[in-house]
């Protein structure tokens, strides 16, 4: 058997023409199902998996400063608290500033800023009431030493 | 009852009769007073308070997650003129019976 290599060559063009619009319907499909996920998750709360490592808008989510989470530590419990409450109103703060149409870096500068005065501010408490503490120690220590 | 420093008492007027949570406590302190108040300052005095007895508080959650909200004693609601007075005088200094 052979072919003819006319006649095969004579078929190029519209194989080619197949080529062009299977590859049409391929991405008229991926924007098509991508639109379709964009709407139908445009109100579902975004959760962190595998393949969604980042929350898509961080400023919608509530997203803080990790670096309140990584100072507790160093407070102590009554003052834990103290930032567990300070940190849900800056949540508070990022969803009204979000309704009121901020733009996001506008809310991000806002928020990292109010963090660092919360953290600041509790940890100069902290460190407050630990001089206290050790002035009284010392106080105790002289007046011992004094009797 | 120790007589309460010039900002807890700014804080107690911003307060008023009604229960609120910190948060409207802190909106009431910047439009009264003009002037913004941290949350890390607004709690620690706010606590102090709790403590020294001129406030209760009441603790709530929301989806954003705890809210506390305080609201003033009867023995504070009487005090609180007496340290206005008080404080006018010689501010954060005395102690109210």
């Amino acid at each position: 058997m052979s072919m003819d290599i006319t006649s095969a060559r004579e078929w190029v063009p519209y194989i080619a023409r197949g080529v062009e619009w299977v590859g049409a319907a391929v991405a008229a499909g991926f924007v098509g199902t991508s639109l379709v996920n964009l709407l139908s998750h445009a109100d579902k709360k975004w959760v962190r998996n595998s393949s969604n490592k980042r929350s898509p808008d961080p400023a919608a989510t509530g997203k803080r400063p990790s670096f309140l989470r990584h100072c507790r530590w160093l407070l102590s419990k009554t003052v834990r608290e103290d930032l567990d409450l300070a940190d849900a109103d800056l949540k508070r703060d990022c969803r009204q500033m979000r309704k009121e149409g901020c733009r996001e870096g506008f809310i991000r500068f806002v928020i990292w800023w109010k963090s660092a005065g919360v953290i600041l501010t509790l940890l100069f408490n902290s460190l407050k009431g630990w001089i206290t503490k050790a002035l009284a120690f010392k106080a105790l220590l002289h007046k011992l030493r004094w009797w | 009852m120790k007589m309460p420093s010039p900002t807890e008492l700014d804080l107690l007027d911003a307060l008023g009769a009604r229960e609120r949570s910190g948060r409207e406590v802190a909106q009431l302190y910047t439009k009264e007073q003009g002037k913004g108040i941290s949350y890390g300052t607004l709690y620690s005095a706010l606590r102090r308070l709790v403590e020294t007895g001129w406030l209760e508080t009441r603790d709530g959650e929301d989806e954003d997650g705890r809210i506390r909200y305080f609201k003033l004693t009867g023995p504070g609601i009487k005090a609180l003129p007496h340290a206005r007075q008080l404080n006018a005088i010689a501010p954060g200094e005395g102690v109210i019976v």
